[in-house]
């Protein structure tokens, strides 16, 4: 157990924007929210899932929508909290903790602000281990815990109560609601046990995001190389191995909200002894790295731009032409890799018709 | 065609003077606290010295920190009021939330949420309110608070609202200088925010340069077009600049890589100019410079120009 820090929230800030693969949302925005609702008095804890007693209940918070949208229409600040209270009444139960659904991006941050509103402890795991676009692509759903029932709101206070057949369909009804509530809104959903949480999160993710923080701006303040450093790093974690995969300019990035996402892409010149063109695809996140038609990076294995002299990761709607940059790939952990797993967030889930290759296997 | 560019430092002014690719002749002042005595100054050494024809010269362009450093300096600031469109949205980060406090004493925190705005699709969230916002228009009159920055969420896509608000503020504060987002910034509400907050607070300065920098021309005997530089290295016409001077914002920057690149005829370098307040390190490399300052203390914000420098000037400064 531990408190949350003003620091932690920095460095968490640019982690989970590192694990968001250029997805996710700016977490600048979530960092500045947990900030205001820690001004007030709220406290954040964040829980070990060790720490949670098998038969307590844990309700995940989020947010959903494009990171395009949520940029200007910044939330009111309720509407979480009173996706979970709304969540509370239909289980008959109170929240012993809340959770994130997503350690990338601004969902790392989301909890800790029902957190500090509430003063229910945030336990330091997640279901996707990165980011990821799609409700379904947890490890919750593939390990067998239900997403519904669950709850969207938005700013007025509007609301609605999803009960569907499986987790793609929760996705499929959730971003309807949530584009007719402007694209963005408030989430409540897979509500669980202790004992799933153990069994089914990714662990420590939360904490990864302020140790991946940590270490770049520990690496610039040391004036040794940011990038190097956290690949030094990574092995210690269960993203067991990393990689710089292209150096590069960027030339031309092509991005549009529909359905709900940001799809597009973005192309990389190569510099520094890099030839050719990266083209990395995208739909809010980072999915597969192709040059001259070869995969050298695909999902769920992470691919991070990141600011070549900064080492800052940059989202999706940050990216322009003319920055200079580097592009990371990193090992996702085990539970991430299985079959089952695949099926839901790997190429497969994205209907990229590629088969998946290990980071570490690809040369 | 005789052009002659001056830049006002915050400790020096100097005048040069060129007659097409050729530079004649430059002169150093000393900056006064009146602009214009600098400013006449440097002009009229560099017009004696070179012995041209003050009513030859052609065009005269001005580049100038005096407004950033108003800024990095926290001083001649105009006491501002936000106003952001978006209730019942936004609410959990009201403007100014991630300011340097010390800057938003400068300026007076006096910020306002009202309802408005639009979806990312363009359709309105709820609209504009005519009697809130007369209040708001009310109470800042009566603060004596004569700059008004008014932004809406998406107003990039739809800025109908801040406009409706702007013509509502402005009979509700008569005389109040007023800022709109949408002509300044690009998507991302704090940034476009803060940078018409920016705006609005200069306004009142920025009639001052510009006055000054008229009377120093007049006083020299020119009577050529002039402009002020802003931050993507173009030129802007005087009656936009007192608009815009938050578009002035790392024009120095802008500046000195183009003269050093036209000087040196290098293409690939770091310039660096240690001036009497910041100390600028840029890295020049077409078709984007790239930039780090030291020395300033800003709040983020992103600048509508196209701009050279590839971060947002404010996260550069300090941030």
């Amino acid at each position: 157990m531990r408190k949350i820090t003003r620091q932690d929230l920095i460095d968490l800030a640019v982690g989970a924007a590192f694990l968001g693969t250029g997805g996710g949302g700016d977490p600048y925005i979530g960092r500045l929210m947990v900030e205001a609702a820690m001004e007030q008095g709220g406290d954040v804890v964040l829980l070990d899932p060790t720490e949670v007693p098998d038969d307590a209940l844990v309700i995940p918070t989020a947010m959903m929508g494009a990171p395009t949208v949520l940029v200007e229409k910044i939330p009111s600040g309720e509407e979480a909290v009173a996706s979970l209270r709304r969540l509370e009444d239909r289980l008959g139960r109170k929240a012993f903790a809340t959770m994130p659904i997503e350690c990338g991006g601004i969902n790392s941050t989301i909890p800790l602000v029902v957190g500090a509103m509430t003063g229910l402890p945030v336990v330091d795991a997640d279901g996707m281990g990165r980011a990821f676009p799609e409700l379904q692509m947890e490890t919750f759903s593939v390990l067998g815990v239900s997403g519904s029932p669950m709850v969207v709101t938005n700013e007025y206070g509007d609301s609605a109560m999803i009960d569907a057949r499986d987790e793609k369909f929760m996705e499929w009804i959730a971003r309807g609601v949530t584009i007719r509530m402007g694209g963005a809104a408030y989430i409540a959903e897979y509500s669980m046990s202790g004992a799933d949480v153990k069994r089914t999160a990714v662990p420590n993710t939360i904490s990864l995001g302020i140790r991946i923080g940590r270490c770049l701006r520990e690496a610039k303040a040391g004036h040794k190389n940011p990038i190097e450093a956290l690949l030094l790093m990574l092995p210690e974690t269960l993203y067991s191995f990393g990689k710089v995969i292209w150096r590069g300019k960027v030339i031309d990035v092509r991005r549009e909200t529909k359905m709900g996402w940001a799809l597009g892409y973005a192309k990389i010149e190569g510099f520094d002894g890099w030839k050719g063109v990266m083209e990395i695809q995208i739909q809010n996140e980072n999915l597969i790295a192709r040059v001259d038609g070869k995969v050298r990076a695909i999902v769920p294995d992470l691919i991070c731009i990141m600011e070549a002299e900064t080492a800052e990761p940059i989202t999706t709607e940050y990216l322009r032409y003319g920055q200079r940059v580097v592009v990371v790939s990193v090992a996702v952990p085990p539970i991430m890799r299985t079959p089952e797993a695949l099926e839901v967030f790997g190429p497969k889930g994205f209907r990229i018709d590629e088969p998946y290759t290990p980071i570490e296997q690809i040369v | 065609m005789i052009r002659i560019g001056i830049d006002v430092g915050g400790t020096h002014t100097v005048a040069a003077i060129m007659e097409d690719d050729r530079v004649v002749l430059s002169f150093k002042a000393v900056t006064s606290t009146d602009v214009t005595t600098g400013v006449t100054e440097a002009l009229t050494g560099v017009i004696e010295k070179s012995g041209v024809d003050p009513k030859s010269i052609d065009l005269g362009a001005l580049g100038t920190t005096h407004l950033t450093n108003a800024v990095v300096q926290r001083r001649d600031l105009t006491p501002t009021a936000a106003v952001r469109l978006g209730l019942p949205a936004t609410q959990a980060l009201p403007p100014m939330v991630d300011w340097p406090l010390d800057l938003q004493e400068a300026i007076g925190a006096h910020a306002y949420f009202a309802h408005g705005g639009h979806e990312f699709d363009g359709r309105e969230i709820p609209p504009v309110n005519a009697d809130e916002l007369r209040k708001v228009g009310k109470d800042i009159a009566r603060k004596r608070i004569r700059a008004i920055a008014v932004s809406s969420v998406f107003s990039p896509i739809n800025s109908e609202d801040e406009r409706k608000a702007g013509e509502i503020l402005a009979e509700a504060s008569p005389g109040a200088d007023i800022t709109l987002s949408s002509d300044i910034g690009r998507i991302g509400l704090l940034e476009r925010e803060n940078a018409g907050i920016m705006n609005a607070c200069l306004r009142d300065l920025s009639r001052v340069v510009i006055d000054a920098f008229r009377k120093a021309l007049d006083a020299s005997g020119v009577s050529g077009r002039f402009f002020l530089t802003q931050n993507d290295g173009t030129l802007m016409g005087a009656a936009f600049a007192e608009r815009f001077p938050v578009l002035t914002f790392a024009s120095d920057p802008t500046n000195f890589i183009r003269g050093a690149a036209f000087l040196s005829g290098v293409k690939d370098g770091i310039v660096i100019d240690v001036g009497g307040t910041t100390t600028d390190v840029c890295i020049e490399g077409s078709p984007r410079g790239h930039c780090r300052r030291r020395g300033g203390r800003g709040a983020n914000q992103f600048s509508h120009a196209r701009c050279v420098l590839d971060r947002p000037w404010g996260r550069l400064a300090g941030g």
